[in-house]
């Protein structure tokens, strides 16, 4: 899938995105906002990809932060989350392959649901370590394929259909975090190996 | 795995209602067919119908990822009615069979999200 065509597409859901989201977001709620519980004030936050805002809510209060979209629809359904937010959110409409920041800017980075979608991961985490400061800490809520039978061949099968109507559903983006020169310091388990956080640095 | 009691009724109704969905799709093949094949097209035709049937219980209950115990479930149901013919005269004994299987595939994926969790923890 091209650049252009991951954009539109998510413009295309943009409208029905909250709705279908609803079951997912309240399941991972406990997850996700211990995750981004590691938000430091008065570090440089980089947030990938904002989507229509539904993290918003779980991030902790009073941080200040750059949240990114390919999708301008999904940022202009964000723009309400994003002003009631007790903080600072900076949404910007951008390519997590072509990210307009300086070498080595950002303390954190996180991503939500991010890398499933991502056309080319291992550009997109290459743009992210980019950005980073050496020690920078780069914190995913994520879902991939699976390592254990039956649910890798599950996943697999399901995955020619889900690719062309949402998610790829059989990535090992812990494998794409390490190829792309990151640290993992912890993959923690939230569903099965299927759906996990992970933790990595940009080593020093 | 979830604890919540509201997500843990929908995992079981959909592993249920929907393996026992693929189930009945599949006892609609003709029973004339060699078993193998029977066993294969049903499988694909039951797990079709189960992808048809999961927008509601996505949408309420979560995201495709956590369909993984639905699709293990309906993958066996859609398979009973080639291998157990007698099934078929009896379309509620093959719903409840099939949601038999459904809720099997939910221990399964219980019990190997629990050991997972054990390695992790460990």
């Amino acid at each position: 899938m091209t650049k252009k065509n991951a954009s539109s597409r998510w413009d295309g859901t943009a409208r029905f995105y909250d709705w279908l989201a609803f079951g997912a977001e309240k399941r991972w709620e406990p997850a996700k906002r211990a995750l981004f519980g590691r938000m430091t004030p008065g570090k440089r936050i980089l947030f990938a990809a904002l989507g229509t805002g539904l993290d918003i809510p779980f991030f902790p209060p009073g941080q200040e932060m750059v949240a990114i979209d390919i999708s301008a629809a999904m940022l202009a359904r964000a723009a309400p989350r994003v002003a009631a937010y007790p903080g600072r959110i900076e949404a910007r409409l951008m390519d997590i392959t072509a990210l307009e920041y300086p070498d080595g800017w950002f303390d954190q980075v996180f991503t939500s649901c991010t890398f499933c979608s991502v056309p080319d991961p291992m550009a997109g985490l290459a743009s992210l370590r980019r950005v980073m400061k050496p020690g920078a800490e780069l914190a995913m809520f994520e879902h991939t394929g699976s390592h254990y039978f039956p649910f890798n061949l599950l996943l697999n099968l399901c995955n020619p259909v889900c690719r062309h109507i949402g998610p790829e559903m059989n990535r090992d983006t812990v494998a794409h975090v390490i190829r792309a020169g990151f640290r993992v310091e912890a993959v923690n388990p939230v569903f099965l190996d299927v759906v996990k956080t992970i933790r990595a640095i940009k080593p020093i | 795995m979830e604890k919540r009691a509201y997500f843990l009724i929908g995992d079981w109704l959909a592993c249920a209602s929907l393996s026992a969905w693929a189930a009945w799709v599949a006892g609609l093949l003709p029973s004339t067919w060699p078993m193998a094949v029977e066993m294969v097209v049903g499988m694909i035709v039951g797990m079709v119908a189960v992808m048809v049937a999961m927008p509601p219980f996505l949408v309420l209950f979560g995201a495709l990822e956590v369909m993984v115990p639905v699709m293990l479930g309906s993958m066996i149901s859609s398979m009973l009615p080639s291998m157990v013919p007698g099934l078929r005269q009896e379309s509620g004994t093959l719903l409840a069979w099939g949601a038999g299987c459904g809720l099997l595939a939910w221990g399964v994926t219980w019990m190997a999200d629990r050991l997972l969790h054990r390695e992790t923890d460990a």
